[in-house]
């Protein structure tokens, strides 16, 4: 249950949009054009088929404006959709009609139920007469009728409602301010206005082992995935091999290798997945960020709509830095072993020794700088690296120690840390431990290790860069960091504790914020 | 990273003397588990993990005596407690006044052999040291004002997490 104080919160940080009201819910051609308009993004023609759908609906209210704001946002415009496809259509009355009670706007054509429209982190929420409250276990009869019928609250069907959770009429026109007095009684747990709002449909995969990857709840990937798939954003995983047969990954054009020369000191680059060494190390860190979704296979990655570039080195878990930090800069520019692809968005690398050291060689330190300033058009490559899963201090791994580098520790499915790496380089957690991937044999198996969290965390990344590609690589590190639920006993201090960096990731959130950003909404 | 760092690094590299490595399907003769573990008897957890690296990947070890010298690789330890073996390349960063041309004929002059550029970052090469110890020619070329860093092309563990 809601604690009194966070509902509290809410409402007071609800925002109103003064003259914003809807029409009355009667579905016709011109909601059914608006609708389809605003699905093909055409908002010109959404414009006109609004402002004769409001002709048709006859409201007397001298002034009846397209509100052609709730277009422009992509969250908002949704939910648009799916009032426009309920019938409903949003305008700006004038100040006269938008004083009246709904009875009264009903009168006049408009929609009688519905008294204010406010907007919280991208939802429409309308006000209507109607509260949900629940008393408190311990409040007698007596007492709740008295506070009902000092606030002036009718009871109405509550069929279906919890134990001592009442839903009534409330007769005034600010439900709001009457369920913040609500909550002034003793008797009174909650109080919540109950808010119209369009719950749309939540993409859910068909994958049918999708129920066993438990890290998309901790993740809140479903809500993501209403929002972006991570379309358009190009990943690359570096890891020592890939089942390149496995049916539910797809491997990007610019995937490619490198083969040991026969001195072992140096590696040739090969383009394509021929001869890719095959690991179901590799293959279970691509399938965390982009296993294929609604293919009737397997599960489900976190951004299954990004590219991804599978690219593999040192198969045997030997060989020289200088191998992977080609790596590093054919992820970042293919151009560097010939390739004309274009740079990835996101580098993810899970390699790495678990014990507390790990010396960086120059080159390494050069290629990650390069990448991480220079990628992307210079607005920097992010790059997400798996931590030890040994319960050291990063400080002593200089390679997830270097600054441009977010080091990623693993989560477990109560949002715990699980003893990986910590100290102030570590940027996050992520879920690493017995998560369900692709694996051997075109198979799926829980695995366990920061290797898996560093690409979950990489896929949130692609998830929010989808919706707003112009972030520069620390843009996109502060805003994963801002988005991270604080999870844990530990206090966070200025956003952040040794054991947890600044919390676990969440997608939805880093969604949301980036869908923010890029709209200002 | 700046060349004192690196000289730092490489003055605190300590060679494991009673050992040498093998690549990969060289070696005749695997050397016994008693000789690899009086050799490493007082290294560190990770040494002795990435001896099992080493070892899983077809790695052998053997003592310098009855070892075939010309294609045995130095092995080292460093200062993080990992295995680094030396082989004979490294990889130098030159300025980048240096063009083509000047590249190659300094190359030369150092006595070293271009394996490849490394195409992420300019004026970086793989080099062969023709020879020489890849350790001793990284020291000498870190002296170098032309040099922006020179250090071995350790082979190394590099396992999945």
């Amino acid at each position: 249950m809601f604690s009194k104080s966070k509902i509290r919160e809410r409402l007071e940080t609800l925002r109103e949009l003064p003259g914003v009201l809807p029409t009355r819910a009667e579905r016709s051609d011109g909601t059914a054009r608006l609708s389809q308009s605003l699905r093909s993004e055409d908002i010109e023609t959404a414009l006109s088929a609004s402002r004769e759908q409001l002709l048709g609906m006859s409201i007397e209210a001298t002034s009846q404006d397209t509100a052609q704001e709730l277009y422009s946002d992509p969250l908002l415009r949704d939910q648009m959709i799916g009032f426009a496809d309920a019938g409903m259509n949003f305008f700006h009355g004038d100040e006269e009609y938008w004083r009246l009670r709904g009875d009264e706007r009903a009168a006049r054509g408009g929609n009688g139920a519905v008294n204010r429209v406010f907007v919280q982190h991208q939802r429409l929420l309308l006000e209507t007469s109607r509260v949900v409250l629940r008393m408190a276990d311990d409040a007698s009869e007596n007492a709740r009728d008295d506070v009902l019928t000092r606030h002036e609250v009718i009871l109405v069907d509550g069929k279906g409602l919890p134990p001592n959770v009442l839903r009534g009429h409330c007769n005034t026109v600010n439900v709001v301010d009457a369920c913040l007095a609500l909550m002034e009684e003793d008797a009174v747990d909650y109080a919540e206005p109950d808010f119209i709002e369009h719950v749309g449909q939540r993409f859910t995969p068909n994958d049918p082992l999708f129920g066993q990857q438990w890290h998309h709840i901790n993740i809140q990937s479903e809500a993501a995935w209403d929002l972006t798939l991570g379309e358009g954003v190009n990943i690359a995983v570096i890891d020592n091999g890939f089942h390149t047969s496995h049916t539910d990954l797809r491997f990007g054009p610019a995937s490619g290798w490198y083969r040991t020369t026969p001195d072992l000191q140096d590696a040739d680059f090969v383009l394509g997945t021929a001869g890719m060494p095959s690991e179901s190390h590799g293959t279970a860190c691509a399938g965390m960020i982009s296993a294929s979704a609604d293919n009737g296979v397997g599960g489900c990655g976190v951004a299954p709509g990004a590219d991804i570039r599978m690219i593999a080195c040192l198969s045997d878990q030997v060989g020289t830095q200088s191998t992977l930090a080609r790596a590093v800069g054919y992820a970042a520019a293919p151009s560097s072993e010939g390739g004309t692809a274009a740079g990835a968005d996101i580098i993810a690398c899970s390699l790495g020794p678990n014990g507390a050291n790990w010396e960086m060689r120059a080159v390494l330190n050069e290629a990650i700088d390069v990448a991480a300033t220079q990628g992307r058009d210079g607005k920097g490559c992010p790059i997400l690296w798996a931590c030890t899963n040994g319960n050291y201090e990063i400080v002593h791994d200089e390679v997830c120690s270097h600054p441009e580098v977010m080091a990623v520790g693993r989560s477990t499915r109560d949002d715990a840390d699980d003893g990986s790496g910590y100290g102030p380089q570590l940027e996050f957690l992520a879920p690493g431990r017995n998560v369900f991937l692709p694996g051997s044999g075109d198979g799926h198996q829980p695995v366990t290790g920061t290797s898996f969290a560093a690409p979950c965390a990489a896929g949130i990344g692609a998830l929010a860069l989808s919706k707003k590609p112009d972030l520069t690589a620390s843009e996109l590190r502060t805003l994963m960091r801002d988005t991270c639920d604080k999870v844990g006993s530990l206090p966070y201090i200025g956003g952040r504790n040794t054991r947890f960096g600044h919390g676990r990731a969440n997608a939805a959130n880093a969604v949301a914020e980036a869908i923010r950003l890029s709209t200002g909404v | 990273m700046d060349k004192t760092t690196i000289l730092r690094r490489l003055a605190k590299l300590q060679r494991v003397d009673t050992l040498r490595a093998l690549p990969p399907g060289v070696a005749a003769v695997k050397v016994s588990a008693n000789v690899l573990g009086q050799s490493m008897r007082d290294v560190s957890d990770n040494a002795r993990s990435d001896l099992e690296s080493f070892l899983g990947a077809g790695w052998t070890f053997n003592v310098p005596e009855e070892t075939n010298l010309d294609q045995a690789l130095e092995v080292f330890l460093g200062g993080d407690g990992h295995i680094k073996l030396l082989g004979r390349t490294l990889v130098v960063k030159i300025s980048e006044d240096l063009d083509g041309v000047a590249v190659n004929a300094w190359l030369k002059g150092n006595g070293l052999t271009l394996r490849r550029k490394l195409g992420f970052a300019a004026n970086t090469f793989l080099v062969d040291t023709s020879g020489m110890s890849a350790l001793n020619v990284a020291q000498t070329l870190n002296e170098l004002p032309e040099v922006l860093y020179a250090e071995p092309n350790f082979i190394e563990p590099i396992q999945s997490r």
